[in-house]
């Protein structure tokens, strides 16, 4: 044991890489992209069963725009989304003496911005499709024993929905995990920012990109065990006779 | 029989040929762009610049074609290594880290890096107290970010931009309350495009040489030495002849 | 003299779906503890007469009277509508439905499937209502699979598991849609004799079936429909045993 923590401190203090310091980049990294990504994920949600909803809905005038919100932000890259939040927006004349650049001038609210739109779009075709996949008998039910229509949305149809949903959101979860790469690019230090710096400052592509892979891969393997877990307690009413 | 002269006549060969050093008739030149006016696009979509004209000189001198890649600041290095193009010439300082790579020229121009600021800027001389909490713009990789980060790196955010484009583009935006460039670069781009937008703040700095380096260099693949002398004597000929100081005024017109 | 309403009236009922007119004038009046059966061939609209009752199609014209309420209707562009949906709602509260697919909710158990109405459209309190529930399913024969899912139950229990989720809001009358014509014949049994116990009881109950044995021995009406009309309506040994239109006769007659 004592041999590999003198292997473990002889390793930090000499290679020039995996030094304090950058650990301390990449321990900054890690939170930065882990903040992201979870509050991304937890507005976008938040939003997307509304939008669900209304997209689901008869009414054009509530379904129209929300499809063209979707459209938008499905059908664009999300580096160009970030852009044109964090760079482009500064074009719009005067914007600096708006309250609008209390929350544009720094890049982590505009990258915020931008992957929550973009995650919330994805998650409310999801959500929509589950919510259309809803057996038609079991809304008949509820119709029949006199629910009106936002119980019946509440206790059967949006409970239904959100466990047909799960496996296609859990690839919605690691997708924006991976897609939170892009935040360098506004100069956030997030993981793939930390493995940037490292890369540009030592000329040691494999050292940086391979370790943080690495963390990415674990932080994915949690995602993956979080999920066949949910699925685990929540699909169970599909699993048959035991 | 046959075949074990073929054979040996084969590796003869190849052995030959790897004791002579590769000869190029046409070198292939890695740059980032844009970086004006040392490399940058004309409206056309051009390059031009004092690395491109430089360099596209010496290669008259010496006798051979010349091409121009466009690559990243990020992998430029890297995209040398892996020989996907011949050379390195694009603003980059000869320091001991890159030596451990690359093999350079002589240094062909050797320019200071200055901070640039808002022209209302309060700050006077950059130091860890009027810099504190402040946003400082570097290009991620360059001998500025590396400084920058050391020098200031705990008391002031350091952003870091994957082109100086983005840079320039985030200054005008008002993110930034300082850079630190190459001050050619930084004259080019902000001072005089910007007519009284933006000035320089405290001295120019070309010292310590562990961040600074000597002069800019273009960069080869160690085994390429014969190729760097050739350009070595290129550059000194240039300079004799005065190809060097017309290019030079053309860029810089006052020198430094 | 105060009459004790009908638990329901419907009178002239009319339906058409495009140009196709499916129920052209029907009327029926079910007294407490009768137990009518509605036979006829598909198409006939005996399925759509019983779905008009608790108004999951709607009426294009004529009346609906549950226990003494009349549902309120209003003309809007689309055609006619209920003029208060929380009216529907009560009414419906009223009349559970047995549907041939069972429709129990697929996410719950069946426990929570029985007492997911009582709880959240009467208001119950969640430990009456589970409670009331154990007692249905034990009646039905469920007892012992209360925690179970209904994908891990057999057809007949599913079924017999949706007749205890309609007894379970007390209703005043029950509508039953094909109840066993998903069953594998095995299965029909059990739920025939759940529902023969029902009426029994003296539970009022409309029945859509083509379960010729249920309708002759547990019935009080029988009503023939063909192409949207009463064709023949009246006791079981009438209209069953002794058909008098041509076309009963022949849907009455075994078919091999």
């Amino acid at each position: 044991m004592e041999q590999l923590n003198a292997w473990f401190t002889r390793l930090l203090a000499d290679n020039e890489i995996f030094t304090a310091q950058t650990i301390g980049y990449y321990a900054h990294g890690l939170a930065n992209t882990a903040q992201l990504v979870l509050l991304s994920l937890l507005i976008g949600l938040m939003l997307a069963v509304p939008l669900a909803i209304g997209r689901s809905s008869s009414r054009p005038w509530v379904k129209w725009p929300i499809f063209l919100y979707t459209y938008v932000f499905r059908g664009t890259p999300l580096l160009i989304q970030l852009y044109i939040i964090y760079y482009g927006v500064v074009f719009v004349d005067g914007i600096q003496d708006t309250w609008l650049w209390l929350i544009l001038e720094k890049p982590f609210y505009p990258a915020l911005i931008a992957f929550t739109l973009n995650t919330a779009a994805y998650t409310t075709e999801i959500f929509r499709g589950a919510i259309k996949a809803t057996p038609k008998g079991e809304i008949e039910a509820a119709r029949a024993y006199g629910m009106s229509q936002a119980k019946m949305l509440r206790r059967i149809v949006l409970p239904s929905a959100f466990r047909r949903a799960l496996p296609a959101y859990g690839n919605e979860v690691i997708f924006m995990l991976h897609a939170s790469a892009i935040a360098s690019v506004v100069t956030i230090m997030d993981l793939t920012g930390a493995a940037r710096f490292v890369y540009a400052r030592f000329y040691a592509p494999f050292d940086a990109f391979l370790f943080v892979a690495a963390i990415y891969l674990c932080l994915t393997f949690g995602i993956l065990y979080l999920f066949r877990y949910l699925e685990k307690r929540l699909l169970a009413h599909l699993k048959p006779q035991t | 029989m046959k075949k074990l002269l073929t054979v040996s006549l084969l590796s003869a060969a190849v052995l030959a040929g790897t004791a002579q050093a590769r000869d190029y008739d046409t070198v292939r030149f890695g740059v980032d762009v844009p970086y004006e006016p040392m490399e940058y696009r004309l409206p056309n979509g051009d390059l031009t610049g004092f690395d491109i004209e430089l360099g596209n000189a010496l290669c008259d001198e010496i006798g051979i074609d010349c091409t121009w890649t466009v690559q990243g600041w990020d992998g430029i290095i890297p995209g040398l290594l892996a020989r996907k193009y011949d050379a390195i010439m694009s603003s980059m300082t000869i320091n001991d880290q890159r030596r451990k790579q690359v093999l350079f020229s002589d240094p062909y121009f050797t320019p200071p890096s200055a901070w640039f600021a808002p022209a209302d800027s309060k700050i006077t001389v950059p130091s860890k107290q009027t810099l504190e909490g402040k946003t400082i713009g570097v290009q991620r990789g360059t001998l500025q970010d590396n400084y920058a980060t050391d020098m200031f790196g705990d008391v002031a955010d350091i952003n870091r931009y994957s082109t100086a484009d983005d840079m320039v583009l985030d200054m005008d935006a008002g993110r930034l309350d300082i850079v630190f460039l190459d001050f050619p670069v930084g004259k080019s781009t902000l001072l005089d495009s910007n007519d009284g937008d933006y000035k320089i703040v405290g001295k120019m700095i070309s010292e310590p040489k562990k961040y600074f380096g000597d002069g800019f260099g273009i960069a080869f693949r160690k085994r390429d030495k014969e190729l760097a002398e050739k350009f070595d004597a290129a550059l000194d000929t240039l300079k004799e002849n005065g190809t060097y100081d017309k290019l030079y005024k053309k860029y810089f017109e006052t020198k430094q | 003299m105060a009459e004790t309403p009908l638990p329901l009236e419907v009178r002239n009922l009319k339906k058409r779906f495009g140009d196709n007119e499916v129920l052209k004038g029907l009327s029926l009046e079910a007294r407490q503890g009768d137990v009518i059966s509605l036979i006829g061939a598909s198409g006939s609209g005996k399925s759509t007469f019983l779905r008009c009752m608790n108004l999951l199609e709607l009426p294009d014209e004529g009346d609906l009277i549950v226990h003494g309420e009349s549902i309120r209707f209003k003309q809007t562009r689309r055609g006619r509508e209920p003029a208060d949906w929380k009216q529907v709602e009560r009414i419906r509260a009223k009349l559970s439905m047995v549907f041939q697919s069972f429709n129990l909710w697929a996410h719950m158990t069946l426990l929570e499937n029985v007492i997911e109405a009582p709880v959240h459209v009467l208001g119950k309190p969640k430990k009456e209502a589970v409670d009331h529930a154990r007692s249905l399913l034990e009646r039905v024969g469920l007892a012992e699979r209360a925690d179970y899912y209904p994908a891990q139950l057999s057809g007949g229990q599913q079924q017999r598991g949706a007749i205890a989720r309609a007894l379970a809001m007390e209703p005043e009358v029950m509508l039953f849609d094909e109840p066993t014509s998903a069953l594998d014949p095995e299965l029909v049994g059990d739920v025939l004799k759940v529902m023969r116990d029902l009426a029994d009881e003296g539970r009022t109950m409309i029945v859509v079936t083509h379960e010729m044995g249920f309708a002759r021995d547990v019935s009080s009406q029988v009503i023939y429909l063909h192409q949207g009309q009463v064709e023949e309506a009246g006791p079981p040994d009438q209209v069953l045993g002794n058909p008098r239109s041509e076309r009963l006769k022949q849907f009455l007659a075994p078919k091999f």
